[in-house]
């Protein structure tokens, strides 16, 4: 068979869908079709999730902050959380913006590579979310004021805060590692295939469709 | 500027031969190919108002039809947990689909649901007749990289004929 050919299958083919398949235009004309939604949205479900989540935390860390801010610690404690939470809610608020300017009517490779970049988020929320490793303390100190009204700080057994803070310390350079290692970049490493299984083998088929993308365009 | 619904009715009445094809190879069931369809047509609509007349209309509709059909394969795994809130259906079956292809048809579409997302849009593209610039504008890419990457499809088709044909 020559290739030419199949344009020619390909045409008894279309014939075959336009027998077999009708557009419904009865219904198209009296729905109104503003309202209708295609299940295109789940991108800006996670996105709106977690905004409402770390909104809903950041303001609680900032009530903690002014409400115990007199003493040192607290205001540290509560400070740094308030920064994390506003930091991943603005991330989040960025991610909105960006699926709200998705234009579909953009060439195939440029809306697609979008689109998985809006995916992979979950990737920076990883690598931004990291950044607290050393500051896991900061949780411990709200989270017994706030639960049980206790200054861990001053109850505390001086050996285990001794010990707190020797684990703070060496939590820095493990983050930094990690927050390197976490990078699109790595895809291709099979640990990072191993840490992103745990995550939803979603982020991993977005990474090397984004690979793809970037071979369809280049060669 | 407000769309008008009479319009876009029938820009989609003129070229819904584009949305049957595109459906059905993108999807393998009849089910999957209505959700797809009506995933396609909402978002022709949304973008409608915003169609900008220095493209063919046919390169905006490719565009935005093959833009949802690869999105939706993509997550085909969750498709299935977001119900569509329309009852009735865009597309419907009007005859008992033929499933009496003809050999060479049934080796194409073997073929072409064996490419990935990209390669299948270029070849589809193509095989609606296309020319190698419209084919570049949907896509993204040089006239050349379109011939380059449709003489290697082309290459890949001869031979699996070839291999059906021995």
């Amino acid at each position: 068979m020559e290739l030419d050919d199949l344009k020619n299958l390909w045409r008894e083919q279309e014939k075959q869908l336009q027998e077999n398949w009708a557009l419904n235009f009865e219904l198209l004309r009296t729905l109104n079709l503003d309202k209708a939604k295609s299940r295109l949205k789940s991108l800006a479900r996670v996105a709106m999730t977690t905004l409402i989540f770390y909104i809903a935390a950041a303001l609680y860390f900032i009530y903690f902050t002014i409400e115990y801010g007199t003493e040192l610690h607290f205001a540290l404690a509560g400070g740094v959380l308030s920064v994390w939470a506003i930091t991943i809610a603005a991330g989040a608020m960025q991610q909105l913006g960006s699926i709200s300017a998705i234009d579909y009517s953009e060439p195939i490779p440029i809306l697609q590579r979008k689109l998985e970049l809006l995916k992979i988020i979950v990737l920076r929320y990883i690598r931004i979310g990291a950044w607290i490793i050393p500051f896991y303390f900061s949780f411990i100190i709200v989270g017994f004021k706030s639960l049980f009204g206790v200054d861990i700080l001053s109850v505390g057994d001086s050996t285990w805060l001794m010990v707190q803070a020797g684990i703070t310390l060496a939590f820095i350079p493990l983050t930094i590692w990690i927050y390197r290692k976490l990078s699109p970049k790595n895809i291709d490493a099979a640990w990072m295939q191993k840490v992103l299984k745990g995550n939803g083998s979603q982020i991993t088929d977005s990474l090397i469709f984004l690979k793809d993308i970037e071979r369809f365009e280049m060669s | 500027m407000k769309a008008s619904k009479e319009e876009f009715l029938r820009v989609l009445e003129q070229n819904q031969g584009i949305i049957f094809k595109i459906c059905n190879s993108y999807c393998a069931d009849s089910e999957d190919r209505k959700d797809l369809a009506q995933d396609i047509i909402v978002q022709l609509w949304k973008s409608f108002a915003s169609y900008d007349p220095q493209y063919k209309i046919t390169t905006w509709l490719y565009r935005i039809a093959l833009n949802v059909a690869i999105s939706s394969s993509r997550k085909t795994s969750t498709r299935n947990k977001y119900s569509a809130n329309i009852d009735q259906s865009f597309l419907t079956l009007i005859n008992e689909e033929n499933t009496d292809l003809s050999e060479e048809l049934e080796l194409l579409q073997r073929f072409i649901q064996k490419l990935d997302d990209l390669s299948r849009a270029l070849l589809l593209l193509w095989l609606d007749e296309n020319s190698y610039e419209e084919i570049a504008a949907i896509l993204n890419i040089s006239k050349s990289n379109v011939g380059t990457k449709l003489g290697r499809i082309k290459n890949q088709l001869k031979k699996q004929f070839e291999d059906a044909d021995s």
